[in-house]
């Protein structure tokens, strides 16, 4: 069953600029996806969407069945919710934003984000701009876990944070989603990250899904040969999805198919890179359209 | 228990700590002179034979009055930083309700964790609207004591004099400038431009206020004839609308009836009977509260279109 929904959704700022465009797509109950993409891909455009910051320009999109536009408090009770900048309120201390959030929300659990709060000995008599930038994310999640929503939306939370405070910060995401069984959808740039701590993979380029695949199965049905070697190989045709530089420079493609097709196993960075470098071709180059599992 | 059921009132308190401590400072403090200067002024009143001295002023009079005029002076001091404070406190307090969150950002950590933005957003809006409320209330409180100790022989709540200047106007037109910020911060969302063009506004929508109200007093006005010895009419306290000729079958005319020619006689009186158009110093409470409460449906209409703003804006 998918918690996250969107239906042929289109976004678009301005009059031609269009972030997202007939995104379909479900994130499974239980699941941690990430979401991956270029810069202006409509990664934040789609994660803010589902919290009802952004109203779709077509189609429509739900949380645990629920149309933020039409029921935005209703779809924001299902959500726990980290933003890209913590956006935390300089003047107020650890403790009086756990003491706010009560406030806004009935069902928000103080003891939950104190708890978390402690065992990362963060200071809750500090005020927010006191912390580091590591330790205003972990308040921000502390916050999105003590809503005790069934579904988190972490929208690049780990871009400013030093390799630590994002290990730091997965670990706690990973335990609490286990824990509670919730669904977290996590947008970032660091395919590290993504292989520790998700399940699943979701990428966006130029504004429409172009894989939509658990992990496993993204690495298992993906394969990386030397660009110079593609003919040799000759893979079936339509299954070149991209090519990308390798890390000495050298030209490297990713290729949809299991041992037959040659090459070696890809990297789910590898995956990531050929899928985001078929984007930023022509669209009707492209080798086929997404892979949806 | 009440201080947790008022948590969201203490935060909300503390978000604009900074603006609450320095207005509130100087109002209180502006009102604590105008007290004392109040007191003062009081304390050195002449007797009332010097009071009603015209023209040579006894030699014994000179002294009590000269105290007056510097008392005078001491409260002149007070009146317009208060009027200032008053006004600049609706401005400052009302900007950054919408204007500063959406600037800094952090509406996106309160928009998400509220599944009702209207609730959010009177969270934020009433305890700074009951503190506005409260410091221009004492402000115009203070104004009346200041305008009562200068005019012993009037009763203040029967007088226009100092009308807007004084009194429950001052907390009305102070909450419409507060709302006007609102509104305007919510649609700007970044704070300086929204002070600036609050200001304009505000400005523009009470001078043009005070104009419509001018008109229906006019039209409200009651005829007072003008002694042309005295050359005044209406008694002191009463609201001057405007003077005319009263012609033989009633009808009222201006200078401009006569074209040119001379409205008034070899001897210097009018040709035909003078007429002062007055609001009657009896009506000062029912005009003030009748501005008083259009500029609470101005601000009420203000704060509503603020509040559908913040329901459907993105967060920025």
């Amino acid at each position: 069953m998918a918690v996250l929904e969107t239906h042929d959704i289109g976004k678009r700022y301005g009059r031609r600029n269009w972030a997202l465009r007939h995104v379909d797509l479900e994130v499974p109950d239980g699941s941690i996806t990430a979401i991956v993409g270029p810069n202006g891909s409509g990664k934040s455009t789609l994660l803010k969407a589902w919290v009802g910051f952004e109203r779709p320009t077509e189609g429509y999109l739900t949380v645990d069945g629920i149309d933020p536009w039409k029921d935005r408090g209703g779809a924001i009770e299902r959500i726990g919710y980290v933003p890209q900048a913590p956006s935390l309120y300089r003047e107020l201390t650890v403790d009086e934003h756990v003491a706010m959030a009560r406030t806004l929300r009935p069902r928000f659990d103080p003891s939950i984000a104190r708890h978390r709060l402690d065992d990362l000995d963060i200071p809750l008599d500090a005020r927010a701009d006191e912390l580091s930038g590591g330790q205003q994310a972990q308040v921000g999640l502390a916050l999105a876990l003590g809503v005790r929503a069934p579904v988190l939306l972490l929208d690049e939370p780990l871009a400013s944070l030093d390799p630590l405070a994002r290990r730091e910060f997965l670990h706690v995401l990973v335990d609490a989603v286990r824990a509670d069984g919730s669904t977290a959808l996590l947008s970032s740039h660091v395919i590290t990250d993504i292989e520790q701590a998700c399940d699943r993979l979701l990428v966006l380029g130029a504004g429409r899904t172009l894989l939509d695949l658990s992990i496993a199965g993204a690495i298992a049905e993906h394969r990386v040969v030397d660009a110079a070697d593609v003919d040799a190989v000759a893979p079936p045709p339509g299954k070149v999805v991209g090519s990308f530089p390798g890390p000495a420079g050298e030209k490297l493609s990713l290729v949809r198919g299991d041992e037959s097709v040659g090459g070696r196993p890809a990297t789910l960075e590898e995956v990531v890179l050929g899928h985001l470098a078929a984007a930023r071709r022509p669209r009707s180059t492209v080798a086929s359209g997404g892979l949806a599992a | 228990m009440i201080a947790r059921r008022f948590e969201w009132a203490r935060l909300t308190l503390r978000l604009h700590r900074f603006e609450l401590l320095a207005f509130g400072a100087a109002i209180i403090g502006l009102a604590i002179g105008a007290f004392v200067a109040s007191a003062y002024v009081d304390s050195v009143r002449p007797p009332a034979d010097c009071l009603t001295a015209n023209g040579d002023v006894p030699f014994s009079c000179q002294e009590a009055l000269r105290k007056v005029e510097d008392a005078r002076g001491l409260m002149g001091l007070v009146t317009t930083p208060l009027l200032l404070v008053a006004y600049a406190i609706g401005l400052f307090l009302g900007v950054p309700v919408i204007a500063r969150e959406l600037e800094r950002g952090t509406v996106r950590l309160a928009w998400w964790l509220a599944p009702s933005r209207w609730r959010w957003y009177l969270a934020r809006l009433l305890p700074i609207l009951v503190i506005l409320a409260v410091l221009t209330i004492v402000a115009g409180v203070a104004m009346d004591r200041m305008f009562a100790a200068s005019s012993p022989n009037v009763d203040v709540s029967m007088s226009f004099d100092g009308y807007g200047v004084r009194g429950g106007l001052i907390a009305s037109r102070a909450i419409f400038i507060f709302a006007v910020s609102v509104l305007v911060g919510s649609f700007i969302g970044r704070a300086m431009p929204a002070v600036i063009i609050a200001t304009a506004i505000a400005f523009f929508g009470l001078t043009g206020g005070i104009q419509i109200h001018q008109k229906i007093l006019a039209t409200e006005a009651v005829q007072v004839p003008i002694d042309p010895f005295a050359g005044s009419g209406g008694k002191p306290g009463d609201m001057y609308i405007d003077q005319k000729f009263k012609l033989p079958d009633g009808t009222l005319v201006g200078y401009e009836y006569f074209n040119g020619s001379d409205p008034y006689d070899q001897n210097g009186q009018p040709r035909y009977p003078q007429i002062a158009l007055v609001i009657p110093g009896e009506r000062y409470r029912f005009v003030e509260a009748r501005e008083a409460l259009a500029l609470a449906g101005g601000s009420l209409v203000a704060l509503l279109i603020a509040g559908v703003v913040v329901a459907r804006r993105r967060p920025g």
